[in-house]
């Protein structure tokens, strides 16, 4: 294969992870150091809502009934739901918001508060996204695909990289610092 | 904007090395990426041990001791988190890959219940991937270095392979069309995210 064409297909693959790499690097860092970077800035929605419900469904499946009904986007952690003698709360929640539902189990009545957790929580949990949320438009999914090619392309791109060092500018001690730096890194990974 | 030669080889440098010195983790990385994207290829499955009770002495878990009690009891794992349970008992949480040990203090610290929870071959290797954070022995330090390295080493080999590529091949509309598409991609999904 010739130079210029594997430093072409090189620089493709890599501007096409650029921007998620950029993210993973940041969100590795945020990670590594547990800052939380949600804002947690409460909205209180001023109308109330109604919706049809059925007093005979487990918690899941009332909280799942009651957000689908009102059309909102996300998981509904078991773990978040709390039943009273005449209220049922639970939450919904995607990377980017949660909402917080306070049902009356005899009227149907909803309160809701919109939490909105900001761009840069948003940024951050592109990490753990796999593009799977309940109620998500069809556009949301289409980021398992991106995904995917963009570990495919971080492993071309790493080859090729490796590639051109070995063919065009390799040195000695450079194959030995960073050998036995890879080394290391594996036995630190088996020890922990 | 063109950089001077000598410039443009340090960034060649910094791309090469930041590379370089993280292949080992970040194969690690990519690959419980894969795992964890095919969950239900590579399942997780976790099997609870009956909780062991220890009788013991204050003066044998307070202290330098707590250490050589946990070494004693084989709990390898790094502090994860701890708390004050409403029975007032004093509960840590001690994780490594592949297990998990939840240890219960007695109120009177006359006792320690010890519960391990083991995860099979695909939980222990994401285990590796999800280990984060600094404490713990010499080991879970170097490799929360290592994290913290990749991390900073995404950044630095993103940006200079951005600015490498701007001076090599600007003019390629096929360059300029894959980095103007993914990023459009990109934040169009943390726009819609974050609004929605």
């Amino acid at each position: 294969m010739k130079k210029p064409f594997i430093v072409k297909l090189h620089i493709y693959v890599g501007l096409f992870t650029a921007i998620y790499l950029l993210a993973f690097g940041v969100s590795t860092i945020l990670l590594n150091h547990n800052v939380d970077v949600a804002h947690d800035k409460i909205i209180t929605s001023p109308t109330l809502q109604q919706v049809a419900i059925d007093t005979l469904l487990s918690d899941r499946q009332l909280a799942e009934t009651v957000r689908n009904q009102m059309n909102l986007m996300g998981w509904v952690p078991p773990w978040r739901y709390k039943r009273e003698s005449s209220h049922f709360s639970f939450v919904v929640l995607h990377p980017g918001r949660e909402y917080r539902i306070r049902l009356n189990l005899s009227k149907g009545d909803i309160i809701r508060q919109d939490m909105p957790k900001g761009l840069l929580h948003v940024f951050h949990n592109m990490h753990f996204f796999n593009g799977n949320i309940p109620n998500a438009p069809w556009f949301l999914r289409t980021w398992a695909i991106y995904q995917w090619l963009t570990l495919l392309a971080m492993l071309i791109s790493l080859f090729l990289g490796l590639w051109l060092w070995i063919n065009y500018s390799y040195k000695t001690w450079e194959g030995v610092l960073f050998g036995v730096i890879f080394i290391v890194s594996i036995i630190i990974m088996t020890l922990i | 904007m063109k950089i001077q030669p000598q410039t443009y080889i340090i960034i060649k440098k910094i791309h090469l090395y930041t590379s370089l010195s993280i292949i080992a983790v970040f194969l690690m990385y990519l690959v419980t990426s894969f795992m964890m994207i095919h969950h239900n290829s590579f399942e997780v499955t976790e099997t609870k041990t009956d909780p062991v009770t220890i009788d013991v002495e204050p003066s044998d878990i307070i202290g330098d001791q707590w250490s050589k009690f946990l070494k004693s009891h084989k709990i390898k794992g790094r502090l994860a988190s701890e708390w004050i349970a409403d029975n007032q008992e004093q509960i840590k949480r001690y994780v490594s890959p592949a297990t998990t040990w939840l240890v219960k203090v007695s109120q009177d610290k006359s006792s320690v219940i010890i519960e391990r929870t083991f995860k099979n071959t695909s939980g222990a290797i994401i285990g590796i991937h999800r280990q984060r954070g600094y404490g713990g022995t010499l080991t879970y330090n170097i490799f929360a270095l290592l994290a913290d390295m990749v991390g900073l080493s995404l950044i630095l080999f993103a940006i200079t392979g951005i600015i490498l590529w701007l001076q090599m091949l600007n003019h390629s509309k096929t360059a300029w069309i894959i980095l103007i598409v993914g990023s459009i991609y990109f934040f169009m999904m943390v726009g819609y995210l974050t609004l929605y």
